[in-house]
C-alpha cells in the first residue's frame, strides 16, 4: 500500500472516529451504545466477579502472611514483656524484703545491723547451716546474731574474709535461751533434727499457751534480749517428767532465705572461764 | 491474523483491560493493555492490521467506559499512525523500539484523549493529570510492552513465520 492510501486510510479513520465522537457527545450513539455494551458487560461483569475472587483469595493469603509475622512480633514483644516482668517482680521481690528489714531494724535501734545475702546452705542432710556473702573484711566475727525481720535464724560460727557461716537454730547442736512473752517462762529451745524448733526445760509451774510468743532471754550471753524466735504450736507436759516442752514454729522460712541482717554491736559473753574455774 | 479475528481477541484484551488491571496499580498507573497490543500489532504486522486493531479496540474499549465513543479510537488510530511512520515495521525479537514506542504512544494517546475530553465540556487539569496518570503509566505500560511483545511476536511468527525475513528491524 502506498502513501497516498496510508494517508486516505489515515484521514478516513479520523474523520470516523470524531464523527462517532461528536454524535457521542450530542448523545445520538446512546442506544447503539447500549446494545453494543450489553454482551461486553456481561462478560466484563462475569470475569470482573472471578477477579474480585481471586485477588480477595491472593489478598486473603497475604493478609494471613502478615497476621502470621504480626503474630510471630507479638509472641516475640510477650516473650521480652515475660521477662521483663520477672525481673521487675524480682525487683519487687527485693524491695519489699529490705523494706520489712529496714522495718525492723527502726524497731531497734539500740542494734547496728549489716545486711548480708545468703549465698549458699550447708548440702548436708544433718546440719543446718548458710553461708553468707559478708565476711572479717566486712567486720563479722564469730557469735554475732542472724536475724531476719520475723526474728531470729542463729549466730555467726566462722568467719573468712569475704564470708561467713552461720549456724541455725534449727540445728540439732543449737540453743537459744528464751522467755515467753505471755507465761514469762523460761527455757531453751533447741533445734530439732527434722528442723524443727523445741522449747525445753520449761518449769512446770509455768502456765503456757499456744500461740505465745517466744523470745530470745539474753541470759548466757549469746544472744541479745528480745528477738523473737517464733511462737508456740503444741505445750507437752508429762507428770514423771521434770520439765514442760513446747513445740515453736518460727515465722522464717529456713529454706528460703536470701537476705538476712548481722547485728554487729553485740558481743557474745565469753563465759568459758567461769567454767574453767568449775 | 484476519481483521474479523481482531474483534474477539480484542474484547479478550479489554475485558482483561477492565477487570484485572485495575488490581495492578501502581503508584496510579495502570497498565493499557489495548494500547499495548495495538501498538505491538501495528509494529509486527503493519500499519493497515494496525490501524483496524486500533479502531476495534478503541471502540470496543469506549463500549464499557464513560468516555464519548470513538475517543479511544481516535487515540490509537494517531497512536499507531505515528508509530508506523516512525518505526515501520520492527522484529519479534526487537523489545527496546517497542518499549520505546510504549513510553511515547502512552504520552500521545493520553493527550488525545483529554482534548477530546475537553471538547466534550469535560476538562481535567492537565499538568495534575500529566504527572499523576500519565508519567506513571508511561513507565509501566514501557515496562509491560516487553512481555506483552515476546507474547505477541511468537503468536505472529507461529502464524506467519514468512513474514519474519521482511523485517526491516
Amino acid at each position: 500500500m502506498n502513501r497516498s492510501n496510508r494517508l486516505f486510510l489515515f484521514v478516513v479513520s479520523v474523520f470516523v472516529c470524531l464523527a462517532l465522537i461528536a454524535l457521542s457527545i450530542l448523545g445520538l450513539t446512546t442506544p447503539l451504545q447500549g446494545v453494543l455494551a450489553v454482551p461486553l458487560q456481561l462478560v466484563q461483569g462475569a470475569v470482573d466477579g472471578v477477579v474480585k475472587g481471586a485477588t480477595g483469595v491472593v489478598g486473603g493469603l497475604v493478609e494471613m502472611r502478615d497476621q502470621e509475622a504480626y503474630v510471630a512480633d507479638m509472641e516475640r514483644a510477650l516473650a521480652a514483656f515475660q521477662e521483663e516482668i520477672v525481673e521487675l517482680r524480682e525487683v519487687e521481690h527485693d524491695y519489699d524484703r529490705i523494706a520489712a528489714l529496714l522495718d525492723y531494724t527502726r524497731s531497734r535501734q539500740n542494734e547496728e545491723y549489716l545486711v548480708a545475702d545468703v549465698i549458699g546452705r550447708d548440702i548436708s542432710a544433718f546440719t543446718r547451716v548458710i553461708y553468707l556473702n559478708r565476711g572479717a573484711r566486712d567486720g563479722l566475727t564469730a557469735g554475732m546474731p542472724v536475724v531476719t525481720e520475723k526474728g531470729l535464724l542463729g549466730r555467726i560460727t566462722q568467719v573468712s574474709a569475704t564470708a561467713s557461716q552461720v549456724l541455725l537454730i534449727t540445728d540439732p547442736v543449737s540453743a537459744v535461751n528464751a522467755r515467753l512473752l505471755n507465761s514469762r517462762a523460761e527455757g531453751s529451745v533447741l533445734g530439732q533434727t527434722g528442723g524443727g524448733l523445741r522449747m525445753e526445760y520449761i518449769d512446770l509451774n509455768a502456765s503456757l499457751q499456744e500461740g505465745d510468743t517466744a523470745v530470745t532471754s539474753g541470759l548466757g550471753g549469746n544472744f541479745p534480749e528480745g528477738i523473737i524466735i517464733g511462737q508456740v504450736t503444741s505445750i507437752r507436759q508429762f507428770e514423771f517428767e521434770l520439765y514442760q516442752t513446747a513445740e515453736v514454729r518460727s515465722l522464717n522460712d529456713f529454706e528460703r532465705l536470701e537476705t538476712v541482717l548481722v547485728i554487729t554491736n553485740f558481743q557474745p559473753v565469753d563465759l568459758s572461764v567461769f567454767e574453767q574455774a568449775q | 491474523m484476519s481483521g474479523y479475528l481482531s474483534i474477539p481477541v480484542l474484547m479478550v484484551v479489554v475485558i482483561v483491560q477492565a477487570t484485572v488491571m485495575p488490581e495492578l496499580e501502581i503508584a496510579g498507573g495502570i497498565p493499557d493493555l489495548v494500547l499495548l497490543v495495538v501498538l505491538a500489532w501495528t509494529l509486527m504486522a503493519g500499519y493497515e492490521r494496525g490501524l483496524v486493531w486500533a479502531f476495534v479496540g478503541g471502540i470496543l474499549q469506549d463500549l464499557i467506559s464513560a468516555v464519548p465513543l470513538g475517543t479511544t479510537s481516535l487515540a490509537l488510530v494517531i497512536v499507531t499512525s505515528l508509530a508506523a511512520l516512525a518505526l515501520g515495521q520492527i522484529s519479534p525479537r526487537n523489545l527496546v523500539y517497542p518499549a520505546l514506542a510504549a513510553l511515547g504512544a502512552t504520552l500521545v494517546a493520553h493527550l488525545v484523549s483529554l482534548a477530546v475530553l475537553f471538547v466534550a465540556g469535560r476538562p481535567l487539569p492537565l499538568i495534575a493529570t500529566l504527572l499523576s496518570v500519565t508519567l506513571p503509566g508511561m513507565a509501566y505500560n514501557a515496562v509491560v510492552m516487553i512481555p506483552v511483545y515476546r507474547l505477541l511476536g511468537a503468536f505472529y511468527v507461529a502464524r506467519r513465520p514468512r513474514r519474519v525475513e521482511g523485517f526491516a528491524r
